[in-house]
């Protein structure tokens, strides 16, 4: 197997909205010989992860998280291309890690007139001790002096908007982060929830860049549950009813037509079955954490040297 | 600064200041038996003073195997400068595959559950029980006990406690700067089972022998401190009922 991050596939998803995804093979069912994957990939299926950025081209565009840094000339080509020779306006981070951050400063070096929005408020109940640039540093090639990046560096909150002329996106306060600075974003016309890495799921190698609802296959509660295994280990320890009410949240107030993670494929119809799959797969997530099998696994993992020898 | 954690484990710590208390920005050195292990390479912020306390430890050699425990910024981001004054380093990154896509494509990726050794020395590497972002590990040390954590485990500390284990500090870490650090960092504590998490913890410390667990914000605590410190990481996992 090849472990090669792929070059930006991308969609139109509606008019002047743009999917831009990477993937990563992460091997075929033999390889993953660990994973009960029979569900939902054939033998010989590769099984992908991957990353999603998205570009709103308007009045004014607007791209979303950068993919990552071995793609970094791809990105700032595929965005050349796909805004016609226009300049990017707003260059948005969802949170500083890298797979959605690396090419921060390579699009920022390609658009020198683009300004950064970042989060400047901590996702859950504190301010965030370190803040500030010397600490924040959004990607490995963060230049030593961000004071002398000549674009626009600014901090957004929840509840602040962009109009890009027919789109307006607005900052969200996450409901499922994973890193104390992460926004999640909307957009009003397409009523369009980025949701960053929560709703991801893997994929089959057959299915990059395809809408959920246009899948060779369907969905399985697998697929959601080792995503968010890996995203958000912590959900082993869930409280699944307070797990509920955040989703109720998201269905009665976000209230999404579409739905745009990072890690998975955009989701346009049945959005209520998608979120019971992923209410499905934390459930399954959280077994994993009671304290019989914690006490099973804690004993394999901490075994001395000497019986693994 | 250095401070000797125990015979062949030492803290090299620098502080990041806010209003109110300071942050530590920590990393480690281990002593093996082939060579030294550092834990984590810290903020650019701090990269004069923690290359200065290395190569004193190392008498100007470096490290020869670097073990990151998260594989975001500001953990990871001196390890390209480290390259530079020291020549290549293995470097093993807290993520199993495409260390590329995390900023270092020179790096390998971890090994977890089960020992492995780096610098002739045993070490088990394992998907940490509270963290915040998926690409990190917590690291034993089978021969000294040391316990290597990030983010849990952290806390903020008063300007004076510096280079004070919890042991040394008057009354231990205060609750307010171990729930602030929480509240801060861990964003997700209103879906957490606390109940579940603490038998977790619980699980893990009788099923190992832990002398120090060293995280990188935070003083590190001493294996007979375990006990309360844990009931105080659980209660700062309470939401705030004013929120």
């Amino acid at each position: 197997m090849t472990e090669t991050v792929s070059t930006p596939k991308h969609r139109e998803l509606s008019d002047g909205l743009y999917w831009t995804q990477e993937c990563l093979p992460l091997g075929t069912l033999t390889e993953l010989g660990q994973f009960d994957l029979e569900e939902w990939v054939e033998a010989d299926e590769d099984v992908h992860g991957c990353q999603n950025a998205y570009l709103l081209s308007d009045e004014r565009n607007l791209l979303f998280d950068t993919l990552t840094q071995p793609n970094g000339d791809d990105v700032v080509e595929l965005i050349d291309d796909l805004l016609e020779g226009e300049s990017l306006d707003y260059l948005v981070i969802s949170h500083p890690e890298a797979n959605h951050a690396g090419n921060t400063f390579t699009i920022l070096d390609a658009y020198p007139d683009a300004t950064l929005l970042v989060p400047g408020e901590a996702a859950g109940y504190g301010s965030g001790h370190g803040a500030e640039h010397e600490l924040y540093h959004i990607a490995s090639d963060t230049p030593a002096d961000v004071d002398q990046v000549p674009n626009e560096i600014r901090y957004v909150e929840p509840g602040e908007t962009i109009d890009l002329g027919t789109h307006t996106v607005e900052f969200e306060a996450p409901l499922f982060p994973d890193h104390s600075f992460t926004l999640w974003m909307s957009e009003r016309t397409t009523n369009t929830l980025f949701t960053v890495d929560w709703m991801g799921f893997l994929h089959q190698s057959s299915n990059c860049v395809t809408l959920a609802s246009d899948l060779d296959r369907d969905v399985a509660v697998e697929q959601v549950f080792r995503f968010h295994a890996l995203a958000f280990p912590w959900m082993r320890f869930a409280d699944l009813d307070a797990i509920e009410r955040a989703v109720d949240d998201v269905r009665d107030r976000l209230d999404p037509d579409v739905i745009a993670p990072a890690h998975g494929m955009v989701m346009t119809d049945g959005l209520d079955t998608y979120l019971d799959r992923f209410l499905e797969a934390v459930e399954a997530l959280s077994r994993e954490g009671e304290p019989s099998n914690m006490e099973s696994k804690l004993e394999y993992i901490l075994r001395p040297p000497e019986v693994d020898r | 600064m250095t401070t000797k954690l125990t015979d062949d484990v030492h803290w090299i710590s620098s502080c990041h200041p806010d209003d109110e208390y300071h942050m530590h920005m920590s990393e480690y050195l281990i002593r093996g038996e082939n060579g030294t292990v550092l834990v984590d390479s810290g903020s650019s912020h701090y990269r004069d003073e923690i290359i200065a306390e290395i190569n004193q430890l190392t008498d100007g050699n470096g490290p020869d195997v670097i073990l990151l425990t998260h594989s975001t910024l500001p953990h990871t981001e001196n390890v390209p400068a480290f390259e530079s004054e020291w020549g290549e380093i293995k470097t093993i990154a807290a993520t199993g595959r495409f260390p590329e896509i995390v900023g270092l494509p020179d790096a390998e990726a971890r090994q977890l559950n089960a020992p492995v050794e780096f610098a002739g020395r045993p070490f088990t590497c394992m998907h940490p029980l509270l963290t915040d972002v998926t690409v990190s590990q917590w690291v034993y040390d089978h021969e000294s006990g040391v316990l290597f954590t990030a983010e849990a485990f952290g806390h903020y500390h008063d300007p004076g406690n510096c280079d004070l284990t919890t042991a040394e500090m008057d009354g231990g870490p205060s609750a307010d700067h171990v729930d602030a650090f929480y509240l801060d960092k861990i964003p997700f504590v209103d879906y957490l089972d606390r109940e579940r998490l603490g038998n977790a913890f619980e699980t893990l410390f009788d099923t190992l022998d832990v002398t120090y667990v060293a995280p990188i914000h935070g003083n590190p605590i001493p294996g007979e401190r375990l006990d309360r410190y844990v009931d105080d990481v659980i209660e700062a996992l309470e939401p705030p009922t004013t929120a």
